[in-house]
């Protein structure tokens, strides 16, 4: 079914909204889930717990891409009983956490509470906007997916060390583009 | 800045991430590029053995050819669609190529395959050209030969082996990939594509069987 009919279910308050998205984007959202939380238990409730927000914000909202509207609940979802769990496993989500450190300038301009979230985010469309294709999807995968490097030279078709290689370089240019903006 | 705070700027860029432009995360869960291009290369010190071993075979091929050839009235070609079980990847190559000139395949778009249709699909490279091409949506009695292809164990490629001029994958139409081994597991699942590295094999005469069938 097409992303378009699963959105009109939704506003349609129609049960088989859920089914459909299950059947569509399950396996991704658990595994984007399990990716954050090692737990196919947890992972199971945060998907579940995605299909009520999506359920809950439609209407008002119409997404254009379902599946990152609901990627975007799962991960947030699942990022925040990650860190309510305290659950800093090896190979969980700490892992990804603690590599995007390197992202962050050791002199920052002010504390980065009072920067406002809509900022940092419009300048990281921003500086995704600029990067080559591939670059821009090995991060997306990395970062916003949790996807293991392995899996992402098996899917790009790339060497593992060629990934590595190239995420630092994106690391290493997000961090001079936010050192830039004054961002962090 | 201690390490402390440059974890909790890393959990806020974390977060920012968390909501970036629909556009990138769409682009990336169907993102295509060289994946479908993927396989094992042979390592350096398996070449010699590999280069004796196609010289051996080529060898044995030739006699056999010849040895046919003498033969009175018995037929000098094998029917298209015998197994791959029976002739190697040879004959599975040349199967997958006739199959590409069919009515069943057409050549996938610079978009590359839908991986999210609902219907399960072949797809062959052909390797020699980078050309792809996505089979029609298979039909029941397909899949079934296809879930009885996943069942069997099948005769493992031999590390030594050249390498196949085509390339052949399954999608499920839920956005799995199912690599050129042809087993399914729940291996490597991230952003919706599964691949499976675990050893090749060849193809059971079930799979060359659905191959003939849709040329």
């Amino acid at each position: 079914m097409e992303d378009r009919q699963i959105v009109d279910l939704y506003w349609a308050r129609d049960e088989r909204a859920i089914s459909e998205s299950d059947a569509k984007y399950g396996r991704m959202l658990h595994a984007l889930s399990y990716a954050c939380l090692s737990s196919h238990e947890d992972a199971e409730e945060c998907v579940n717990d995605t299909y009520l927000d999506a359920w809950n914000a439609m209407p008002t909202e119409r997404p254009t891409y379902l599946g990152a509207f609901l990627s975007k609940i799962v991960r947030r979802v699942s990022i925040d009983r990650f860190r309510h769990d305290h659950r800093l496993r090896r190979g969980g989500f700490g892992s990804v956490t603690e590599e995007l450190t390197e992202c962050i300038p050791d002199t920052s301009p002010g504390p980065a509470e009072e920067l406002e979230a809509g900022r940092l985010r419009e300048a990281l469309d921003n500086y995704l906007g600029r990067l080559p294709r591939e670059r821009r999807v090995m991060f997306v995968l990395r970062y916003f997916y949790a996807m293991p490097v392995s899996d992402i030279a098996a899917r790009m078709g790339l060497s593992e060390s060629n990934v590595k290689v190239s995420l630092h370089r994106v690391r290493q240019g997000l961090r001079a583009f936010l050192e830039k903006e004054e961002l962090l | 800045m201690n390490r402390k705070e440059r974890k909790a700027r890393a959990e806020r860029l974390s977060d920012a991430i968390g909501g970036i432009d629909d556009r990138y995360l769409d682009e990336a869960m169907h993102w295509a590029g060289n994946s479908l291009s993927v396989r094992r290369r042979p390592r350096a010190h398996l070449l010699l053995p590999a280069a004796a071993a196609l010289v051996l075979v080529l060898a044995l091929a030739g006699t056999a050819v010849l040895t046919m050839q003498r033969k009175d009235d018995a037929p000098s070609n094998s029917a298209p669609g015998q197994s791959a079980g029976n002739h190697g990847q040879a004959a599975l190559d040349s199967l997958l190529l006739s199959c590409t000139g069919s009515d069943a395949f057409t050549p996938v778009g610079d978009s590359g395959p839908d991986f999210f249709d609902g219907t399960v699909r072949l797809v062959v490279e052909n390797r020699q050209t980078g050309e792809r091409f996505v089979s029609r949506p298979l039909t029941d009695v397909e899949q079934r030969l296809l879930r009885a292809e996943f069942a069997v164990s099948g005769t493992p490629v031999d590390a030594g082996e050249p390498e196949p001029d085509c390339l052949v994958w399954v999608l499920l139409g839920d956005g799995t990939v199912v690599s050129p081994c042809l087993n399914p597991s729940a291996g490597n699942v991230g952003a919706a594509v599964l691949f499976d590295y675990s050893p090749e094999r060849l193809p059971s005469d079930i799979f060359t069987d659905l191959l003939t069938g849709m040329q």
